[in-house]
């Protein structure tokens, strides 16, 4: 019998693997912003994963649950070592070389972003969250969520718009 | 809902299924354009967001849980939980307990204390009380002393927690020593007093007690040898 659980278990697992951790990945990325960083993250929720696994019976609220449990890890993580973001930075971000400009750019733009704006906006478009559902995820209220996610935008589009202008502007200085 | 409102909407959920959302966007034309405007701005976004994911992510992710413990079913955790719970409640209960004897050794300690210091007179005395003396003076409280336990010099009754016990007093290396007799069991093992004036000892004798207190730094030892070996109890009367 202990064989046959830890079968089922190992299994259960590997699906979660499998079906999870390119998102977390991408969302650890998006969160440190250093691609090292956020593997150790992603490793680090998924072994505590594979210790409370008896618990997460329920797979749609697993992700959610690995989401709300790397966020923890890296506000432990960054507690300890903040990062100071830098134009280098960048390249860890930036993927492969033949990456469309205006995708580009709004990578780019993400990243200047603050944190708090930065991580409800990922967590919507990755993992397709609701504001209550982020808010219960975040441990903040619906209306707080919903708030960050406007300014967010209004914010990036912004910087979007400025990066329009001073480009523009560069085009007319070489004319 | 209003321009504005779903503007602000846009911005916060564009991929909103609230009915007022919907309808308002198949009504107002501006607001529709301003939708084609976001669906683009979102499909960049959503490239934006998919970024390289490293090759052989879940492989490492699965050889590095290979090296990992078994994991525990979640009722060993409730159980590991319930015991520690359970141990800490023994403990609270076990202090409690030491708490409760050491308050009632306390209690008892200073009753006798209360009892020589309202007797003065009894340490002050120095006539040497003969034997019959003393059994004439113990009988009335259902106890005797059946053979010598030093220079007695003083014998008397007093009301112990309500009982009428005996009251000695033995002459001493240096200090008077003061013995009570009583037929009700005050304690169940032996217990000492300490306080800055008196150094004594409680101890079970049958069914009766015997307290033996005196100056500390007086030997008590014999006194209490000789007390227990004298000790017999009568027919007990209340006060």
């Amino acid at each position: 019998m202990p064989d046959a659980r830890m079968h089922n278990a190992q299994a259960r697992f590997e699906r979660l693997v499998n079906a999870v951790s390119s998102d977390l990945y991408r969302y650890a990325l998006m969160l440190c912003r250093n691609r090292a960083m956020a593997e150790d993250l992603v490793q680090e929720t998924f072994m505590r994963a594979w210790r409370f696994l008896d618990s997460l019976r329920d797979e749609s609220k697993a992700k959610s649950w690995l989401m709300t449990t790397l966020r923890r890890e890296f506000a432990r993580q960054f507690e300890r070592y903040q990062p100071v973001f830098e134009d280098v930075e960048l390249d860890q971000i930036r993927g492969d070389q033949g990456i469309n400009p205006e995708v580009w750019a709004v990578r780019r733009g993400l990243m200047q972003l603050p944190t708090k704006y930065r991580e409800v906006l990922v967590l919507q478009v990755i993992g397709g969250y609701s504001g209550a559902e982020m808010a219960k995820m975040l441990d903040l209220p619906t209306a707080t969520v919903n708030t960050r996610l406007f300014r967010a935008r209004q914010r990036l589009r912004e910087i979007l718009e400025g990066d329009a202008h001073s480009d523009s502007a560069n085009e007319r200085g070489r004319v | 809902m209003n321009c504005m409102e779903f503007r602000r909407m846009l911005l916060t959920d564009p991929r909103s299924s609230e009915p007022a959302f919907i309808e308002h966007r198949s009504h107002c034309p501006e607001c529709a354009e301003a939708v084609a405007r976001s669906a683009r701005f979102e499909r960049r976004l959503a490239e934006a967001v998919n970024v390289e994911v490293p090759e052989n992510l879940a492989s490492r992710i699965l050889l590095k849980q290979s090296f990992e413990p078994q994991p525990r079913p979640a009722w060993w955790r409730s159980a590991r939980l319930l015991a520690l719970a359970a141990s800490l409640l023994l403990m609270v209960g076990v202090a409690a307990l030491g708490w409760q004897s050491y308050r009632a050794q306390q209690q008892l300690a200073d009753e006798f204390v209360a009892l020589v210091n309202g007797a003065p007179y009894a340490l002050s005395a120095t006539r040497a009380v003969s034997g019959s003396e003393i059994s004439a003076t113990l009988e009335p409280t259902g106890l005797d002393l059946a053979g010598t336990i030093g220079d007695v010099t003083f014998a008397g009754r007093c009301i112990i927690r309500d009982k009428l016990s005996g009251h000695l007093v033995v002459k001493g290396d240096t200090a008077p020593v003061t013995v009570f007799l009583m037929t009700d069991r005050l304690v169940e093992n032996r217990t000492r007093i300490r306080t800055a004036q008196y150094s004594g000892i409680v101890l079970p004798q049958g069914s009766g007690t015997i307290a033996i207190v005196s100056a500390p730094g007086e030997m008590l030892d014999d006194v209490e040898a000789r007390v227990r070996a004298a000790l017999r109890f009568r027919s007990t009367r209340d006060a």
